[in-house]
């Protein structure tokens, strides 16, 4: 009967619990197309991104991240990146994934990034961060080439 | 620390202002056009540049260069004969590569009306033969 006790208790579940970090920056830099008889490029427009990462502190190294932008520049666009999160070292992690432009015209493709931070307290610091994109779908291509971006930006995180 | 040196990145800035494409996406054209070879045209002129643009590669000619509003006085003149010989272009295989190239004559901003119609008649020997 007390074997059967300490067996139905419950045990002392070990409580996960979720970190998210908070991003807000600005980025710019190089926006390149095939125009058909070879590639153009021109400065990137520049765009706000909002970045929110989601992990658990069991796999503090993996987090998925959503990244939604506004393009600022000529028609004001807006577009959302959906990933995997890689945290290399506490300061810096590399990102993978897919990213989209929503309205007004689309585009579809993927993107890495890296992103390293500078911290500034023991919950926020400076961002300064890359990515390159490659989206070949979509509406808002020059015919059927494909769209890349380079960009730079620098932002601030928090970790909630 | 290393001092960061700005002059590379000052002549990139530089570089892309004065050499940058005009468009590469379609919204970065004003409502209504689109975004064709790094320019914005209107989608009927964007039809018939990349139907003379297929013709005139398979025929091993250079490049057409379609006419835009607003680049000449008679821009629009130039526009529509580009129109007319674009589409035979689009489907007359070879030959569509000299008609392109008509094309773009047509689309030149000094070329009297005239010469124009005379290019038309070439064309249309182009295409008998």
């Amino acid at each position: 009967m007390a074997l059967l006790l300490v067996l139905g208790a419950p045990a002392t579940a070990q409580a996960q619990s979720w970190m998210s970090d908070v991003q807000l920056g600005v980025a710019t830099g190089l926006e390149g197309a095939g125009t058909g008889s070879g590639v153009g490029w021109q400065r990137a427009r520049t765009r706000l991104i909002l970045s929110l990462d989601l992990g658990s502190d069991e796999h503090a190294q993996d987090a998925y991240g959503v990244r939604t932008f506004v393009e600022l520049e000529r028609s004001l666009s807006v577009g959302a990146e959906f990933g995997y999160v890689r945290w290399v070292i506490p300061e810096l992690n590399f990102f993978f994934g897919g990213v989209a432009v929503l309205a007004p015209e689309t585009l579809f493709g993927g993107t890495a990034a890296a992103n390293y931070t500078f911290p500034l307290g023991k919950r926020v610091g400076i961002a300064l961060f890359t990515s390159l994109s490659v989206l070949p779908l979509g509406s808002d291509r020059p015919g059927d080439g494909v769209v890349m971006w380079w960009l730079l930006g620098l932002g601030i995180r928090g970790r909630l | 620390m290393p001092r960061l040196r700005l002059e590379p990145l000052l002549a990139l800035a530089l570089a892309l202002t004065a050499c940058g494409a005009n468009c590469l996406r379609d919204s970065d054209c004003d409502d209504g056009r689109q975004c064709v070879r790094d320019s914005c045209v209107r989608p009927s002129v964007a039809e018939d540049a990349s139907a003379s643009g297929a013709a005139g590669q398979a025929g091993g000619q250079g490049m057409i260069n379609p006419s835009y509003p607003g680049m000449g006085g008679t821009g629009g003149v130039g526009g529509a004969s580009m129109t007319e010989q674009g589409g035979a272009a689009g489907t007359n295989g070879s030959q569509g590569g000299s008609a392109g190239m008509d094309a773009s004559f047509g689309g030149s901003a000094t070329q009297p009306r005239e010469n124009l119609d005379a290019s038309a008649d070439a064309d249309a020997d182009v295409d008998a033969s």
